[in-house]
């Protein structure tokens, strides 16, 4: 029944009207590579797309198809959508866009007003939507999760999720579940208690909500001192996966608040800088693996979760990869989220290892004091929320990485002010973060690099260094390419073997996206999102 | 070619030269590293760093590790089989006394001779012939670095150091790049812009230039610098002359 039934979806996929994203189809979007169906290309966020019309031996011939220019000039880092022919993507901080995939005309555009000023730690960002049946969701930057209708672009509900005034605001692309919208908030810089929620797909009402941070008489609460959970952090900013045999989201939770002063927060402040796994129908936690328990740094578990069933150590296992900020490669189970390996993927000095059950230990003299300790990696991690990917022909995992930079972290006054900063401290370091017109590249500083590891063993296959550091997600391909933009500018095409470059153009503003890939009438096209526009190119006809 | 190949002891060697350089956002003060380094290090390293009960650190080479961390753990931990303790410094006084260690071994000068500016301006256009590579309030050459603001980055002492022993001076922003290109034709130049693929510079003649790294035969980073030394070429009355100048020269505000 249940096949008949997939039957005639896949047939669908193929007839000239759109039809509707069901929950079926996102369950098996992999299996419609010219669509790009969720944030991460599927539930198992591996960003990989089926299509390989464009191989090694043909990039070289990618052309530009067109671009959409935006008229915001707010950071860039949304992933697009592509259903049926159609481009969805957010034009920063909360507008939609709905274009042709094949020439990037619109349709329409959804124009949001932002309620009033929105306190945002790192730019007034959006990472993209989720859709179901004929309903786009939107998380926008003011706290409201906006239900849209795909055809249209009007407004079919909104719900206020959080008070911008204390410090939340919203930045994930959704995840949707069965008939549930997940979000969660940002603000772990600000001083908010985080959650992950899910909300009715038809309604917006909400159906469920899990504290990151325990509240008295909840389990993990245990962890915390005082009063300190109440503005204790672990904000959710960046789309999570879902396992539908275990009916389990994966979801990557945020730092503690405050960010550098860890002595007003004693214990390992669960759930910050964890993953966890909740149920998608209650919300109820199955488990959790805390990456970095008292978390000092800012390490939040802002990755994207890859899920892949694989052997490990001679057993069948489903496997979670996860390359944390803090500059450590993971391989969890994700069924109970037990520890299996981890390795440093960058240069690091804060690990002293693993215990037998797969807590860190802290290297001696790692935590911030007030006149500062150098730390690697610096702030910005080893590698951040940039999306990962992952191919199954290569069985390698792609990233971008902050390699061999330190920072100096200062632990400072942790004075709670609602909707102020809540850092406790202050960073110094000698990278710039930023970088004004020109680059004057010196690599002993540290550097960005797209990196191959192998999964299995944590080690790196290959590297490539880039003069500049590095915000891009990364696409691999069944054309064994592997897609990259970099905070120069450039959008290129690597071997995903070796990692030889096959292409590359200057797209003249800085890339932090990751590029998606789908195809209209038989025609490959790779997306990217740079500088303040939506380019999109495909091969030479 | 893609890496540029910096290794790490000499960028942040080259990086530890300029006193107003900021250090993570603070300014390096020489003053204070070496307070630190008369007060925790002297005593076996001696005052001037060449070494007594502990080794002799002048030459540039640590055999526990070179880079910026390893001195720091080093610092901050001791050296585990040797008489090397640790000292519970905190981060930035360990960097600032980082900074003064990477200075040992490396020339002092006695303070220049009271000079007379207007005699150095005419040295600084005439005789001296530093705007032949230099500007100042937008007189001479922009191939090397302008020094229209120079007496407010550096002290006269520094001042006579870069003039003296010039390599001792080179900031990366001041990096000359030597690239052959495939007919054979050798660009030099003060990097203006670098990316992963591509190096735009000033040449001699002052022309801008954008090279395409792949279409060269060879690409590298001078880290030295492309100015002689002075030494033996001015007299000390006429050194005196020109820091006093140099040292005038504060930019517009």
């Amino acid at each position: 029944m249940k096949r008949a039934f997939r039957a005639v979806v896949w047939l669908s996929c193929w007839m000239p009207l759109s039809a509707q994203v069901t929950y079926d189809r996102l369950l098996s979007a992999d299996r419609e590579p010219r669509n790009w169906l969720t944030y991460a290309g599927g539930y198992r966020s591996w960003r990989y797309s089926a299509l390989d019309r464009i191989g090694t031996a043909n990039a070289g011939n990618l052309e530009l198809k067109w671009v959409y220019q935006l008229d915001s000039m707010d950071k860039f880092e949304a992933t697009p959508l592509v259903v049926d022919g159609v481009m969805y993507f957010t034009q920063p901080p909360s507008d939609v866009i709905a274009v042709d995939a094949r020439t990037g005309r619109a349709f329409w555009t959804y124009r949001y007003t932002l309620s009033g000023t929105v306190g945002v730690c790192c730019g007034r960002d959006n990472r993209g939507l989720a859709i179901l049946g004929d309903t786009l969701f939107l998380a926008a930057l003011d706290g409201n999760l906006v239900a849209l209708d795909a055809k249209t672009g009007k407004e079919v509900w909104k719900t206020r999720v959080v008070d911008p005034a204390l410090g939340y605001s919203l930045t994930m692309a959704p995840l949707v579940v069965k008939d549930k919208v997940i979000i969660g908030p940002a603000g772990g810089e600000y001083g908010i208690r985080g959650f992950l929620a899910a909300f009715d797909a038809r309604t917006g009402k909400e159906v469920w909500r899990f504290h990151t941070i325990p509240e008295p008489g909840e389990a993990g609460h245990e962890t915390w001192a005082g009063d300190a959970w109440r503005h204790g952090g672990g904000s959710v900013w960046l789309t999570g996966s879902y396992d539908p045999e275990l009916n389990l989201i994966i979801q990557g939770v945020g730092n503690p608040g405050p960010d550098w002063n860890a002595t007003v927060r004693p214990g390992d402040n669960l759930y910050s800088s964890s993953v966890i796994a909740v149920n998608a129908d209650t919300g109820k936690l199955k488990w959790h693996y805390q990456f970095v328990p008292h978390d000092a740094w800012d390490w939040d578990a802002m990755q994207t979760p890859v899920m892949v069933d694989a052997e490990w150590q001679g057993e069948a296992r489903k496997l979670l990869y996860w390359a944390h900020r803090d500059g450590v490669f993971y391989v969890l189970d994700r069924t109970n989220g037990k520890f299996l390996s981890g390795k440093p993927f960058v240069k690091i000095n804060w690990l002293a290892g693993f215990d037998e059950n797969g807590r860190p230990k802290l290297a001696p003299n790692s935590l911030p004091t007030a006149q500062g300790t150098l730390i690697y990696p610096g702030v910005q991690g080893g590698t951040n929320w940039y999306a990962p990917s992952y191919s199954p022909r290569t069985g390698l995992f792609y990233l971008s990485v902050w390699a061999d930079y330190y920072s100096v972290y200062q632990e400072g006054d942790a004075d709670y002010v609602a909707g102020r900063r809540f850092n406790g401290g202050n960073i110094r370091q000698p990278l710039p973060f930023n970088r004004n017109g020109t680059l004057l590249p010196n690599e002993a500083q540290g550097y960005g690099a797209l990196m191959a590891l192998n999964p299995k063993t944590g080690e790196k296959v290959w590297q490539v260094k880039f003069a500049d550091l590095t915000e891009g997600g990364v696409l691999s391909t069944a054309g064994d390419v592997v897609f990259t933009g970099n905070r120069e500018g450039y959008f290129q095409a690597f071997d995903a073997r070796d990692g030889k470059l096959l292409w590359k153009v200057l797209l003249g503003g800085y890339i932090a996206a990751g590029p998606v890939s789908y195809s209209v009438d038989g025609q490959q096209y790779v997306a990217i999102a740079a500088g303040h526009a939506m380019y999109v190119f495909g091969l030479r006809e | 070619m893609r890496s540029l190949g910096v290794a790490v002891l000499l960028a942040s060697w080259a990086w530890a030269q300029a006193p107003t350089e900021r250090l993570f956002n603070t300014k390096v003060d020489p003053e204070q590293g070496r307070k630190l380094w008369e007060d925790n290090c002297a005593v076996c390293h001696g005052s001037d760093g060449k070494g007594g009960r502990g080794p002799d650190l002048t030459g540039g080479r640590f055999r526990h590790g070179a880079t910026d961390d390893d001195l720091y753990r080093a610092v901050r931990d001791g050296i585990p089989g040797t008489e090397m303790p640790g000292f519970p410094l905190g981060g930035v006084d360990s960097m600032q006394l980082l900074a003064f260690v990477r200075t040992l071994g490396r020339s002092t000068m006695p303070p220049p001779p009271e000079g007379d500016a207007a005699r150095g301006r005419a040295l600084f256009s005439g005789a001296g012939q530093c705007t032949g590579c230099h500007r100042a309030g937008g007189v001479g050459s922009r191939i090397g670095p302008d020094l229209s603001d120079v007496g407010a980055r550096l002290a006269p002492a520094d001042l006579l150091v870069s003039l003296l022993r010039p390599d001792e001076r080179v900031l990366p922003q001041h990096w000359y790049v030597r690239a052959v290109t495939r007919d054979g034709r050798t660009v030099t130049g003060r990097r203006m812009n670098e990316d992963t693929y591509t190096v735009q510079l000033i040449d001699a003649q002052e022309k801008l230039v954008s090279l395409v790294k792949d279409e060269l035969k060879e690409y590298e980073l001078l880290k030295k610098s492309a100015m002689p030394s002075y030494e033996g070429k001015l007299t000390r009355e006429q050194l005196g002359d020109l820091v006093a100048y140099l040292a005038s020269l504060k930019g517009t505000p």
